[in-house]
């Protein structure tokens, strides 16, 4: 079999429920690029995603938003295709319907959705794109205007300042590595140099992932893909990364921004699991997640019973783990009605001892009940079903998790699930909650403010 | 000699372009005849209408039901009613408390959600099939039963008020909100935009009447796309919805919108903003979905789009993304928007250029990069790529049950039919260059547009000296 030649892993996993035959497969090439085939027949379409592990989490800060900048620069021209007007005609050609990029913390993703009787273009497409961007000056000046305006934009949303202050806070040594849009000075003045240090370093197969899904036959696909990317030189790849410091104390942070009249919306953010360093617990804490979430559970009656004020009763009380290769975080989230009176301070501060106390309670034996650990389980299952729901769809979150931990812990991921025990949970809850110190941001209207002086008071705490 | 290279590589495009277009008529009807198999059809004992469609491709199951009205039942100094009474709703009933719905759609990881459309409304359930029993019985006992308590009342409409006081501080928001207000005015599509003071007009026992008059069966239409068993699914909907009360039918009838009423121009100044980022928008009335021009309507709209990003960010990199919508509503209208702008006076300016391209009969060429670098081209040599482009967002959108569910829903409401979305391709490939082009100059080119800008201050102030380059007057106003 021609397959073989190309394939370092090779994994197929059957669904059995679906008419149109689900297979996902797994690839290796030579060089490094790893390769997912999603077969699926439902409709005449194949969606082409190449994804990189760069982004923010690879940025300098001097180098602070350029990953984004290089993003929209890979659409500017290729060895094959010169400028931007032959890289869209390309796409017309091809009968593109959809067709984007997008830079985040932990990843740059490109996708496009075409008639499956064009995959072969759909991937060479790609390859000229990712393997031979010109990077001209011309195209970078103007670009780097479009890219000012988006995130000039992006920092008027009343928002900004808040998720500013807690990156900033929460990462005080490598807060750039959670920063996407970047610093606008760095973007008007970004040059090729720049981009093809990026481009050198992290635009490499050995750090991609090509996702290839929908109504396609996987043997001419891997053909296709030897033949297009076979040749794509190795480079040094995703770099150390130096851990973010763990917080050595309670920190606070407090805006007025927020355009919500009579409500603050209060977070408390604990630093980790990180995936890269501690695998493990990331499935506990997902686990942990889906559990205190529970509308009807003991963490938000009890949370609601200690504080009345809370908007809506339980109905807005929200926890989880977010999780990213080196800045895992998991964080409870709360929106207090604001008194007419001042107060508002008096109730946060209880606000947090009764979530202090909740999460020291979390310890107990009887606190997740086995009950709740299966639901929660069987939750995480439904959740996979409905990303299988369309090819597209499921490559997209695989995207995500390879980008964020890697292919074994996606593919392994329900399996590992289904074997957690709350000793699982209670590890997690020791290793990063219980008596561990958190940030507090609290986001409230102006006029509200000027009542409460919540900011003023965050400010002197601080000092 | 490169001339005779590019005629020789177009005789090769066209011929299969031909060939594709020629397998895909046939694929097309079968795509239509297999899915004409699936539907199936009957009225439950209070005569609601409802289409199931079986599909087997996924493990969801999904439900819209439709209550025909929209924005024409809603008195404009009530706008919101319909949002607050379809958002109250859903949230508890005689037999669910809100805690227990929510905690059933979290074990469950099922959505029952509502959207109060400018023709209808629809409410849906989505669910996987192990759960459907489980869920059917909570998302009709909400839309039967629904008990409307005061003290969610109170919250939903502070958590509205909110969102409203959230969006005047979007800067694409709000550009939206000054323009609609300016071209809804008079219209019933007017109580789409709600603000404080329309919310505070609200009370509870509006609600609860507005509830009582529309939620009525002869106004619901019932929509299902999964792999359902039709006799113990009909069976299950006579129970849960069959005693619906029958009330009275109501129909959004199509009226004509105000236009731009001697302001085409509305200036809408925002401090917040930085003075390099400003959002520009256009609204436009067009014909209906069901005219006979409209898919040539709607292929003009995604060549002129493409025209304007080829012209206005491509080559002057004044714009993130610029875009022109046909929005298919009974009393239609399009619009075209420009998504944060260093050059708002420019941007219209290129804007009315791009049109004017694509009036004299030109569209951007599929052909750049491949021999032949002309920037644009007759519509006649572009069109079977544009076709083929609106082919792959068609199919992209026929993959999940909630989103067949949904055409078939819309279908209904505009055409009486609900397959007609399966024709949508046959009907697209119908349209000739010519149709397009005289739908550019028509429909979009010849429009009464009104204009909107949302920008800083300063911005605002230059474009008053400046504005008579592109429009014979303006109105500042004052969003608040």
């Amino acid at each position: 079999m021609r397959i073989k030649k190309y394939t370092g892993l090779l994994l197929l996993i059957f669904l059995s429920y679906t008419s149109n035959l689900s297979a996902l497969e797994s690839h290796l090439l030579k060089n490094g690029l790893e390769v997912f085939l999603e077969e699926n027949h439902l409709v005449p379409l194949v969606n082409i995603r190449i994804t990189f592990r760069a982004g923010a989490i690879v940025e300098t800060p001097e180098l602070n938003g350029l990953c984004h900048l290089y993003e929209h620069l890979l659409f500017m021209g290729n060895s094959r295709y010169r400028n931007q007007g032959q890289f869209k005609a390309a796409l017309k050609r091809m009968g593109v319907g959809s067709w984007n990029g997008g830079t985040s913390t932990e990843f740059v993703t490109y996708y496009i959705t075409i008639p499956s009787d064009r995959v072969e273009d759909g991937l060479e497409f790609w390859a000229y794109a990712v393997k031979s961007p010109l990077l001209s000056e011309d195209e970078l000046v103007n670009e780097r205007k479009v890219v000012h305006n988006e995130i000039a934009g992006k920092q008027s949303e009343p928002d900004y300042s808040l998720k500013n202050a807690v990156r900033h806070a929460l990462y005080p040594d490598y807060w750039y590595r959670r920063d996407v849009g970047g610093d606008l000075e760095i973007i008007d003045t970004a040059t090729v140099a720049k981009l093809k240090f990026i481009k050198n370093n992290f635009y490499v197969p050995n750090n991609a992932a090509l996702f290839v899904s929908g109504d396609i036959d996987p043997d001419s696909v891997m053909q296709a893909v030897e033949k297009n990317y076979g040749d794509w030189e190795r480079g040094p790849g995703f770099p150390e990364l130096p851990p973010h410091k763990p917080l050595e104390k309670e920190i606070w942070v407090a805006v007025d921004t927020s355009p919500s009249k009579g409500l603050a919306s209060v977070r408390f953010i604990f630093r980790g699991p990180d995936a890269a360093a501690d695998t493990a617990s990331t499935y506990a804490a997902d686990l942990w997640g889906q559990m205190v979430n529970d509308p009807d559970g003991k963490f938000k009656n009890n949370m609601y019973r200690a504080v009345p004020e809370l908007h809506g009763g339980t109905r807005h009380i929200s926890a989880g783990y977010f999780t990213q290769r080196d800045a895992g975080s998991s964080s409870f989230a709360f929106t207090v009605t604001v008194p007419e009176e001042e107060g508002l301070w008096e109730i946060i501060t209880r606000l947090k001892k009764a979530l202090k106390k909740e999460i020291f309670l979390m310890k107990g034996k009887d606190y997740f009940t086995a009950e709740a650990v299966q639901s929660a389980k069987t939750e995480l299952e439904n959740h996979d079903i409905l990303s299988r729901e369309t090819a597209a769809g499921f490559m997209s979150n695989l995207s995500f998790w390879w980008a964020s931990t890697s292919t074994q812990y996606y593919l392994n991921y329900l399996e590992t699930v289904k074997k957690l025990t709350m000793d699982d949970v209670h590890a997690f809850l020791e290793k990063y909650l219980v008596d561990k110190p958190f940030l507090t941001s609290i986001w409230i209207n102006e006029d509200d403010e000027k009542i409460q002086g919540i900011v003023k008071r965050v400010k002197e705490k601080q000092q | 000699m490169k001339e005779r290279k590019f005629v020789m590589k177009m005789a090769v495009y066209v011929s299969v372009l031909i060939l594709a277009l020629f397998a895909g008529s046939c694929s097309r009807n079968s795509f239509v005849k297999e899915n004409l198999k699936t539907f199936h059809e009957f009225r439950l004992k209070n005569g609601i209408p409802v289409v199931v469609k079986i599909a087997r491709h996924s493990r969801t199951k999904s439900l819209v039901l439709v209550i025909n009205g929209g924005k024409a039942l809603v008195p404009a100094e009530k706008a919101g009613l319909d949002k607050l009474t379809q958002q109250l709703m859903r949230m508890e009933s005689k037999k669910y408390s809100d805690v227990k719905r929510r905690t059933i759609l979290k074990k469950t990881s099922s959505s029952i959600g509502a959207s109060d459309g400018l023709d209808y409304t629809h409410y849906n359930l989505k669910t996987i099939d192990k759960y459907f029993n489980e869920t059917f019985d909570l998302y009709a006992d909400l839309l039967v039963n629904p008990s409307f308590p005061e003290k969610l009342f109170r919250e939903t409409v502070t958590n509205l008020k909110n969102r409203y006081r959230s969006d005047l501080t979007d800067g694409y928001a709000r550009v939206s909100l000054a323009l609609n207000r300016s071209f809804f005015s008079g219209h019933p599509y007017c109580s789409y935009l709600f603000n404080v003071e329309t919310i505070d007009n609200i009370t509870l026992e509006d609600i609860k009447a507005f509830y009582r008059e529309n939620y009525v069966a002869s106004r619901m239409t019932l929509f299902a796309a999964g792999d359902f068993e039709i006799h113990s699914l009909k069976n299950r909907l006579d129970d849960a919805f069959g005693s619906i009360p029958q009330g009275t039918g109501f129909d959004a009838v199509p009226q004509k919108f105000a236009g731009s009423q001697g302001a085409p121009l509305i200036l809408d100044p925002y401090a917040d903003l930085k003075k390099e980022t400003s959002y520009v928008r256009a609204n436009f009335e067009v014909i209906p979905v069901t005219h006979k021009d409209y898919w040539a309507l709607v292929l003009a709209s995604s060549m002129v789009s493409e025209i304007m990003t080829d012209l206005i960010r491509t080559k002057n990199s004044m714009v993130y993304s610029v875009w022109s919508n046909v929005f298919g509503k009974r009393s239609n209208y399009a619009s075209i928007s420009a998504y944060r702008t260093n050059n708002p006076e420019k941007v219209v300016n290129l804007i009315k250029e791009s049109i004017d391209i694509a009036a004299a009969g030109k569209c951007v060429s599929p052909y750049r990069g491949s021999g032949n670098n002309d920037e644009y081209v007759p519509i006649a040599e572009g069109l079977g790529f544009y076709k083929t482009s609106f082919a792959t967002n068609f199919y992209t959108g026929l993959q999940t049950n909630a989103s067949i569910a949904m055409k078939m829903a819309d279908s209904y409401i505009h055409f009486r039919d609900y397959t007609n979305y399966l024709r949508v391709m046959s009907k697209i490939q119908a349209v000739s260059a010519e149709e397009v082009q005289r739908a550019v100059v028509r429909y979009i080119k010849n429009s009464d547009k009104v204009w909107a800008i949302t920008a800083h201050p300063d911005t605002v102030e230059q474009i008053k000296k400046d504005h008579k380059a592109y429009a014979s007057s303006y109105r500042v106003i004052n969003l608040r």
